[in-house]
């Protein structure tokens, strides 16, 4: 119409409309919020002085992190308490996630600076894993950066010996990863940090904050099962009458059940535990300002695993005794991975989607322990490093 | 989709609007489209457009590529109050459905625009502050920089790196993840 005989005498020759907005940190800002992975984020950060300022703007990564939540890489999977764990990889990564996907797989778990010989995978976030090896009689525990390749571990300082632990007298040590990007390890009073760069140090708790409240375990206490978050130095139980209850299926197969925090703003919301009976999850939330557990949803895994034509293998094979487990629940309770017969499952637990990850093999032997690996939430760039030490 | 129209033309009837563009042509439009936005909105509710609001940052151009996107998006939220109001059998739904499909169709060619339009029309929606348009507009700018490379991303905008290779290798060293 009228517009299109105005087009020759525009005022403003093209090149000035993407310099102004390009110039414009608030317009750059909305433009790089809409990068979908960390890996975008970090070449943009590289084109100049401008980019990498907004993009390393701890305001900007942390509503980056809300809009865009890390994506599952893979896990690792193992097979007995003396193999070691192996990175198998979901099935659909996007592109943009190869490079870290590829520098998983090649990773070796059990060689990394002077830290040799996994024994197990404790805990994982932010693309980093606990780790621990037996060492004599006593668990040596490291931090490992599968997707930093060229790190050595960091292995974490042995705390104080101590009478006060969780469970009556005998020293018992809790391993995290943290949300903010810190392990924590605990035993008793003890807390050990260790921030994604910076060393780590031993420092009583209680110069934490609520940081140890992230600290939760499930254990049989006395004949029955007690959620224990570690508080100040002590249990501070929501000790639930709830799952005391509810895992009397369970009594001697507390593997079978699993439970996790569910973190809202860097503080625990609430505690998610699932398991499978009957071929159906059953998920219970515990809201720590509700004080008791709630049935909040069962998921019927032949109807979801109908819907997205997964095909069920035969449960009664002897390979799991219940005929269906749940191995991890991921991350906010997001996703959950289950064993049926001798599949493993990833349900998503929102969309329902389920998709076949990985299949038992008859000479592995029983699946002991699954870990999902997520993708690092942010970048950590050096300049971020620089403003928050000075 | 009737029942949309005639809701468009009530409120046609009720207000109109004069947008005058920076080179001095005058675009008559509802109040519903015009109030898409909030820099307009604002004006309205001070009853300070008479005579016509004149828009000094916006070419005529631009302006009518605007007031087409705020069209079909006010005729699409006047759509979607009829619905929940009056009507709430799945016939109706399932016309909402189609008629969500066909915004976003409509979006999709909206955007097949060249470089410098697209950012004079990011330019307007900050100026105009039309959340939809600027949501829409800045993810098609980050579409187009996902997969390329700095060196790619410096070419395609004309950006002059400034970073010193000392400082480039130091964020390749700790971010090594993100590349190949």
């Amino acid at each position: 119409m009228d517009a299109k005989m105005q087009q020759q005498s525009s005022p403003s020759p093209p090149a000035t409309a993407i310099s102004e907005v390009l110039d414009n940190d608030n317009l750059l800002e909305q433009i790089l919020i809409r990068l979908i992975f960390p890996t975008g984020l970090v070449r943009a950060a590289l084109v100049c002085r401008r980019w990498l300022h907004v993009a390393s703007e701890p305001a900007f990564l942390r509503r980056f992190i809300n809009l865009h939540p890390p994506r599952l890489l893979g896990f690792y999977a193992q097979h007995g308490l003396l193999a070691v764990p192996k990175f198998v990889q979901m099935p659909d990564t996007p592109p943009e996630l190869a490079a870290a996907v590829r520098s998983s797989a090649l990773y070796d778990t059990r060689v990394s600076g002077r830290f040799v010989m996994v024994k197990s995978i404790s805990s994982c976030l932010d693309g980093r894993l606990l780790v621990s090896r037996l060492y004599g009689y006593d668990h040596i525990h490291a931090v490992l950066s599968p997707l930093h390749p060229g790190r050595d571990a960091i292995v974490l300082p042995r705390p104080p010996q101590s009478t006060n632990a969780m469970d009556g007298g005998a020293t018992c040590i809790l391993h995290r990863c943290l949300p903010d990007g810190c392990v924590v390890t605990c035993a008793a009073r003890w807390c050990c940090n260790i921030s994604p760069r910076a060393d780590c140090g031993l420092c009583p708790h209680s110069s934490h904050g609520r940081r140890q409240d992230l600290l939760c375990f499930l254990r049989k206490h006395r004949g029955c099962y007690v959620l224990g978050i570690l508080g100040s130095g002590a249990h501070r139980a929501p000790r639930c009458a709830g799952p005391g209850l509810l895992l009397e299926y369970y009594n001697s197969k507390l593997h079978d059940t699993m439970i996790v925090p569910v973190v809202d703003d860097r503080s625990i919301a609430r505690f998610c535990l699932m398991y499978v009976k009957d071929l159906q999850i059953h998920i219970w939330v515990y809201h720590l300002n509700g004080g008791e557990w709630v049935l909040d949803d069962t998921i019927c895994l032949r109807k979801i695993c109908a819907n997205s034509g997964v095909a069920i293998s035969d449960f009664h094979d002897g390979l799991t005794t219940t005929g269906a487990m749940v191995h991890a629940i991921g991350q906010g309770a997001k996703f959950v991975f289950v064993q049926v017969g001798h599949d493993v499952l990833y349900v998503h637990i929102e969309s329902r989607v389920v998709k076949k990850v990985y299949s038992l093999v008859p000479g592995d032997g029983n699946l002991t322990k699954l870990t999902p690996f997520m993708m690092i939430d942010s970048p950590v760039f050096p300049v971020n490093q620089k403003e928050v030490s000075t | 989709m009737a029942s949309a129209g005639s809701g468009d033309e009530k409120a046609a009837a009720a207000a109109m609007i004069t947008l005058i563009s920076s080179d001095n042509e005058k675009f008559e439009v509802t109040e519903a489209t015009a109030t898409l936005s909030q820099t307009i909105r604002h004006m309205i509710e001070d009853g300070c457009t008479d005579g016509g609001v004149p828009l000094p940052n916006v070419t005529s151009k631009i302006l009518a590529r605007v007031i087409e996107y705020c069209k079909k998006h006010a005729t699409a939220a006047a759509g979607e109050e009829g619905s929940s109001s009056s009507f709430s059998d799945a016939a109706f739904l399932e016309v909402d459905r189609a008629f969500l499909e066909e915004l976003e169709e409509f979006d999709d060619a909206f955007l097949e625009v060249d470089r410098a339009t697209l950012f004079d029309l990011i330019l307007a929606a900050n100026y105009l502050d039309i959340k939809g348009l600027l949501n829409l507009t800045c993810q098609k700018v980050a579409d187009s920089v996902k997969g390329k490379t700095p060196e790619q991303i410096r070419e395609m905008y004309n950006i002059v790196n400034d970073l010193t290779p000392e400082e480039e290798a130091e964020i390749r060293r700790e971010t090594q993840w993100a590349f190949e």
